[in-house]
């Protein structure tokens, strides 16, 4: 049994919170789900002026969108048998727009200091997963030494894809997806990109057919 | 050299002007940013105060900016002809030895 007055325990809670206020500007990740259930009014200058927020809003959003389109699609009950996994990537969008580390940008002159924040570059690999169809970026990282340049890496996405769907070609599309915006946005060198499907989420035509493949891919 | 360094609001005009650019944003404190964007929001000026940082050293003058820019355009393009502005307009204003110009892309899209 745990007793709520033990200041060991509320010690911790106040270090988590810390943590968290610092992450997103001095907001918390539901003071910014708050916002957003408020249509972003009446506007708060703090959060519109923090590109930490600006990542963590935009990902909520998307997630949103995702999640309204399978209820209009009158998939309600199944959705609510399994709402953990909106919880869980709306956990990892709350880790990813964090700034993290600087990944340089190359420029010639001594002086440039160019750098892209880890939390830009998860940023646009969750938007470009979610900009395919029938697919729900999960967790994305970035492994290895982001900060020297010209060290390989390895990208990690986890993602649930529509129940029917083919997983290889499916998980082939958002890989080519997320090779295409790192190339566009960064100079990074990407020995890898890792895809692991965790999930199968429900829709109607899928309910209503018959699965014809189950494989993965990673 | 120049006594006059450039203006905070010279190269905030300058950097926005950079095609792909769409925010620029504060590189002050927390509380002194929020009260400037609340001052901006009254005045119905367009939000800049305190979004370009620019200090004197004994190697030279340094300059940073934290950008947001839009997803159609490259952000390593982006990043680089932010900087280039920068030391363009610091070489055309004759400010001496430049030890930093430091961009930082906090936002793609």
């Amino acid at each position: 049994m745990t007793s709520s007055n033990d200041p060991s325990a509320t010690s911790v809670a106040d270090d988590d919170t810390a943590r968290e206020l610092a992450q997103y500007d001095g907001h918390t990740f539901e003071q910014l789900s708050e916002y957003l259930d408020r249509d972003r009014t009446p506007a708060n200058p703090s959060i519109d002026g923090s590109p930490e927020c600006q990542i963590a809003l935009k990902g909520m959003q998307r997630l949103r969108k995702a999640h309204r389109a399978l209820l209009d699609e009158d998939v309600r009950r199944e959705v609510e048998g399994g709402d953990g996994w909106v919880s869980s990537i709306l956990a990892h969008i709350s880790l990813e727009a964090r700034a993290g580390r600087d990944i340089p940008i190359e420029h010639p002159s001594p002086a440039a200091r160019l750098v892209v924040t880890e939390g830009a570059v998860r940023g646009i690999l969750r938007a470009a997963g979610d900009s395919l169809p029938n697919i729900i970026v999960g967790r994305c990282g970035l492994d290895g030494d982001v900060t020297v340049p010209g060290t390989p890496i390895t990208v990690r996405v986890d993602a649930s894809i529509r129940e029917g769907e083919n997983i290889p070609a499916t998980a082939d599309a958002l890989r080519q997806a997320v090779y295409a915006a790192l190339r566009q946005h960064t100079d990074l060198t990407v020995a890898a990109v890792d895809i692991t499907i965790r999930d199968l989420y429900a829709g109607v035509a899928a309910a209503a057919a018959p699965r014809t493949e189950s494989s993965t891919d990673e | 050299m120049s006594d006059v360094l450039p203006s905070e609001e010279q190269l905030d005009d300058l950097i926005r002007a950079v095609p792909g650019v769409d925010e620029l944003y504060s590189s002050a404190p927390l509380v002194a940013a929020v009260i400037a964007t609340a001052v901006d929001a009254v005045t119905g000026r367009s939000p800049s105060a305190g979004s370009v940082e620019i200090a004197q050293g004994k190697s030279g003058l340094s300059v940073s900016v934290k950008i947001g820019i839009v997803e159609s355009f490259a952000a390593t393009d982006v990043c680089r002809r932010v900087h280039d502005a920068i030391a363009e307009q610091l070489d055309r204003s004759g400010t001496g030895p430049v030890d930093a110009i430091t961009v930082t892309v906090a936002r793609i899209g």
